[in-house]
């Protein structure tokens, strides 16, 4: 028994000794490669774009059809049930990507608010977890400064090029070698490029708008990119710190 | 020196944990807490708008009879409010900060486990049993 109350004091104690704020272990930095990030955000882009496809044709068709309801019914569509059916995406179960971007707008709207609300969870917690802890963020430029130096290099292990702002609550980040674009080429040529990707800045998009929003500022936040490999973010704030 | 109550406000000033180390248990100990973290909050306020210090640690906001009340504030808006049971020793600034950080460092893993629901209030029996140990390690 006395042994017992030992284990939980001497386990609980070590609960303390192991709280740091700045997230190092007591066996050092905990560190994951980048490129697993990569790897991530370039299937996360495609899979969210074939399942929002695949719930909103899978709804359709069971509106339309008076065959009884199964359990195996929603297996047996498969991935390649749905180039045919589908609206300008030609992609196949094989091959991750697609040729052209879904001509589907409300798909593409669709995507794009599920991205952006990942993103915006994402940025919260990134913002709670490195935010500097010896000092307070006073105003919303100290902000946007934080999240240009800080947040950019955590995730792409560099800093935002160029920052503008009108002082009246608009900032413009820019990045002249987005990460993500480096490995992306386009055989078609700038502007078809730009536009097929497109989907991947989303997903930044909304992390600045939860890091923002974490500080307590309001933002609506646009990317748009004029030839890969360079982008642009447009931070418009709604409501101050 | 004995921590008495540990208290978490959102940045609404809505407590989102409050955890007393009360031995009796009673309603009244439980509302005179939030009492002292809302009349605290007040405090917190004045401090922040008044101060020219960028320090995440807000000191000594308050005495209230026996119990000394001390803020922190998080970047994220939310409020840590710690209240001790005044001690007959000097208690030393750097003990609280010490605390408020651990505190600190407890709360971000909190708030980073992607099951919690983030706007009700916080509820985690790892962030329970850590608050436990803090308030069983000072309460000498």
């Amino acid at each position: 028994m006395f042994f017992l109350y030992f284990y939980t004091v001497t386990a609980t104690a070590n609960l303390l000794a192991a709280l740091s704020l700045d997230g190092k272990d007591s066996a050092g930095d905990r560190q994951v490669n980048g490129s697993a990030l990569e790897l991530l955000i370039s299937e996360l882009v495609n899979t969210l774009t074939l399942t929002t496809q695949e719930t909103k044709w899978g709804s359709e068709t069971a509106a339309q059809s008076d065959e009884p309801k199964e359990e195996g019914a929603v297996e047996a569509r498969t991935l390649a049930d749905a180039p045919k059916r589908s609206t300008g995406v030609r992609s196949s179960p094989m091959v991750s990507g697609w040729q052209e971007v879904p001509d589907n707008s409300e798909l593409m709207e669709q995507v794009y608010v599920k991205l952006e609300l990942i993103g915006f969870r994402i940025g919260r917690r990134l913002a709670e977890r490195f935010a500097p802890p010896n000092r307070r963020l006073t105003d919303t430029l100290d902000i946007v400064k934080f999240v240009c130096k800080d947040i950019w290099m955590l995730m792409f292990n560099r800093q935002i090029d160029n920052l503008k702002t009108n002082h009246r609550g608009i900032y413009v980040l820019q990045d002249n070698k987005f990460k993500w674009f480096l490995r992306m080429s386009g055989n078609n040529g700038g502007a078809a490029a730009a536009r097929r990707a497109q989907p991947y800045i989303w997903l930044p998009c909304g992390i600045i708008r939860g890091v923002l929003d974490s500080y307590g500022v309001g933002t609506v936040v646009i990317a748009e990119t004029l030839g890969l490999p360079q982008c642009t973010f447009q931070i418009k704030v709604v409501s101050d710190a | 020196m004995k921590i008495r109550c540990i208290a978490i406000l959102n940045r609404q000033d809505i407590p989102v944990y409050m955890r007393s180390f009360d031995e009796t248990l009673n309603e009244d100990s439980a509302v005179k807490y939030q009492y002292l973290a809302h009349t605290s909050v007040d405090v917190i306020e004045e401090r922040m708008a008044n101060t020219k210090s960028t320090d995440l640690y807000l000191g000594l906001l308050q005495t209230v009879g026996e119990l000394a009340i001390y803020g922190y504030v998080l970047n994220t808006g939310a409020r840590i409010i710690l209240v001790i049971s005044v001690p007959e020793s000097i208690v030393r600034s750097a003990a609280i900060r010490e605390i408020f950080q651990q505190i600190h460092a407890a709360y971000i893993a909190l708030v980073c486990n992607p099951f919690n629901n983030e706007q009700g209030k916080l509820v985690s029996s790892k962030f329970d049993l850590i608050v436990s140990e803090l308030g069983r390690v000072h309460s000498n």
